[in-house]
């Protein structure tokens, strides 16, 4: 057998596995996305052309939950980093008989979405949640509900850091460990003062995991699905309806198959222009650097 | 500019007992190099005279001034680390501006400093450069650059040659040495490289397990160690040992083993007999002779070292020790050879074997 026919023999069946699995649906739902599908006395497929694409466009409620969805991934991607680098600190910074911690600290990571999804939502509530329960530390009476219209996105975004910070803190850890201790001494000599040294000697080897983690979180907080389905539902009302729970609704509540389907690769060129947009003005700069 | 002084300085990590009861005087403009293996506590002794790490107990004098207290920059100090270590996303210019960041000079002022040191270390055209595009060597040079930008009080240099190759720390050693002797500022160098302490030192202190085991001129420590360690630890190829007793033999103090019998130098004339002695010997002093006779060990040759204008012949004792010997460039032997070796005794030293100091003469 011939380099090349050993090489065939065991890329074919994996090629063949990945046209099943990813390249079928995917124009499957191309040529869905301009047919409108009706179920109604029979199943029947109607060719519209373009008509599912600029209805998205039309419609209100799709703009409505791009933003959201966008709002959802910033601030996801900012209390990410913000957490995973304070635990890194902390974990860093570990002595002696608190060395095991670090190892606990990577639980948040092993919940699957879906089961953060159900422990926010009974953290989030107005009579029993934590909100109500950290005021009446201090006395008050009140009720805290997390799950409101005004900052459910962010409750939503904050359990999100939760699940995934831990993953990224740990990667933080492992180069902070690479940065020589004698770069401390350094700039000890210089005095230079605590934010400095944060600048120059801790921050600088972290800056390419920041990138690679800001694009990993950035795409898997546009395509979140289970873990806002099962927290909030979209709601109250439509406030937390973000593109994937408005595409959920449409494709298979409404059943309007074709209008999803176009919907679907708006969000998908979204997070192919996000994560180019994030390559092309960050990581090429760091891949200098690097 | 100034002395230093460390007085009964002490440095313990739980344990362990880092520095002992360090005394030590360090002159004006001396560059004086802490030599010793990893260990011995000649980089904590550094630290703290850094103000890295704070003394157990002791204190550390500069000039006229206590500065146990202060900070590094307080203290003035310019530090080049192993591997010279520069931060790593800035340019040289920008680490070598590091040095002056508090030091409230004017932005002018600042720029043409840089420009000196850089010009004095001839790095000026690699300002403009990350570290990770420079050389080892041309790092080494921006790390001395970002060291004397400062004019500091003293220089500390922490093993900064120690990653480099041997050719270009050759030029690099003889590079700082000058550099030390025209701008007339005290120095620090630490080492576990005899051979740069040797070459760059004014005074060589060797330390031991915490504490100085001889301080003294490169001359004096190669020439009169005062223990075996120093003796062992300075000279190039090593030291020789003999171990054995010292006798009197027809009324002369001689040193006996079971193989061989040296009468000693006149100057031990006195000396009575006594068991557990080390007479050591350097190589250059070994001759080597084809028969056995009166002072001669015997040899059987292991290997020769050829350097080019010189030989070293390494050779195994009767007791399994390896004795080494300079030897003409042509010299030839055949591996597992039998051959004698003798010496002048006026070239040997003398130590107890189990306190390791020097025999009095």
């Amino acid at each position: 057998m011939s380099n090349l026919q050993f090489a065939l023999l065991v890329t074919v069946p994996v090629l063949c596995f990945l046209v099943i699995v990813v390249a079928y649906p995917l124009g499957y739902a191309l040529w869905v996305s301009f047919h409108e599908v009706s179920f109604f006395g029979g199943y029947s497929t109607e060719w519209v052309g373009l008509d599912n694409y600029v209805a998205v466009l039309e419609d209100g409620d799709f703009w409505r939950s791009a933003l959201l969805s966008v709002r959802f991934t910033v601030e996801s991607v900012i209390f990410t980093m913000l957490i995973g680098l304070g635990l890194a600190l902390i974990l860093r910074d570990l002595r002696g008989r608190w060395v095991w911690l670090r190892a606990i600290l990577i639980l948040p990571w092993a919940v699957s979405p879906y089961g953060t999804g159900i422990l926010f939502a009974f953290l989030g509530r107005g009579q029993s949640g934590i909100g109500t329960a950290f005021i009446s530390l201090f006395g008050s009476e009140e009720t805290i509900n997390l799950i409101a219209a005004n900052i459910v996105v962010e409750y939503l975004a904050l359990g999100n850091a939760w699940n995934l910070a831990p993953l990224l803190a740990f990667f933080l850890l492992a180069s902070m460990m690479t940065t020589p201790s004698r770069l401390y001494d350094l700039a000890a000599i210089d005095q230079i003062n605590r934010f400095e040294v944060f600048l120059h000697v801790t921050l600088p080897p972290l800056r390419f995991t920041f990138f690679v983690f800001t694009c990993i979180i950035t795409v898997l907080s546009l395509k979140q699905f289970d873990y806002i389905f099962t927290e909030t539902q979209g709601g109250p009302g439509n406030a937390s309806s973000v593109l994937t729970y408005q595409l959920y609704k449409i494709s298979f509540v409404n059943l309007e198959l074709g209008l999803g389907a176009a919907m679907s690769f708006y969000l998908l060129f979204l997070i192919l222009a996000v994560t180019l947009g994030l390559y092309f003005f960050w990581g090429r700069r760091e891949a200098r650097n690097a | 500019m100034a002395r230093i002084e460390l007085i009964n300085l002490e440095k313990v990590f739980g344990e362990q007992h880092a520095v002992r009861a360090l005394d030590l005087e360090i002159a004006d403009g001396e560059l004086l190099v802490l030599l010793g293996p990893s260990g011995c506590g000649k980089s904590t002794t550094m630290n703290m005279i850094a103000g890295l790490l704070p003394p157990t107990s002791g204190s550390i004098v500069f000039g006229d001034r206590e500065v146990t207290d202060e900070s590094p920059y307080q203290r003035n100090v310019a530090m080049v680390f192993q591997s010279s270590l520069l931060y790593p996303h800035l340019t040289a210019r920008q680490n070598i501006q590091m040095s002056l960041k508090r030091s409230g000079l004017s932005k002018s002022d600042v720029s043409q400093r840089v420009t000196e040191a850089a010009t004095t270390v001839d790095v000026a055209h690699l300002l403009d450069k990350m570290p990770g595009q420079l050389s080892g060597g041309e790092r080494q040079r921006v790390a001395t650059a970002k060291a004397i930008v400062r004019q500091p009080a003293c220089f500390l240099l922490d093993e900064p040659l120690a990653a480099l190759d041997a050719a270009l720390r050759m030029t690099l050693r003889s590079e700082l040495v000058n550099l030390q002797k025209r701008l007339n500022t005290t120095m620090v160098f630490v080492t576990h490289d005899q051979v740069e302490a040797m070459t760059m030192g004014d005074r060589i202190g060797v330390m031991r397990n915490g504490g100085l085991e001889q301080i003294g001129t490169p001359n004096d420590i190669y020439n009169n160690p005062e223990s075996l360690f120093v003796a062992g630890f300075v000279g190039s190829p090593p030291m020789n040992f003999f171990a054995g007793d010292i006798e009197t033999v027809d009324g002369q103090p001689t040193f006996v083993n079971a193989f061989a019998r040296f009468r000693l130098a006149d100057a031990y004339g006195q000396l009575a007999p006594r068991s557990g002695v080390t007479l050591t010997v350097r190589p250059q002093f070994m001759r080597i002779v084809s028969e056995a006779g009166e002072g001669t060990v015997p040899l059987t040759v292991y290997a020769i070292e050829h350097l080019g204008n010189e030989s070293v012949l390494i050779a195994d004792a009767p007791d399994g020790s390896k004795v080494r010997a300079v030897v003409a460039a042509g010299f030839e032997a055949k591996i597992g050879q039998a051959l004698h070796a003798s010496f002048d005794p006026s070239n040997a030293g003398l130590f107890d074997t189990k306190t390791e100091r020097r025999v009095a003469q």
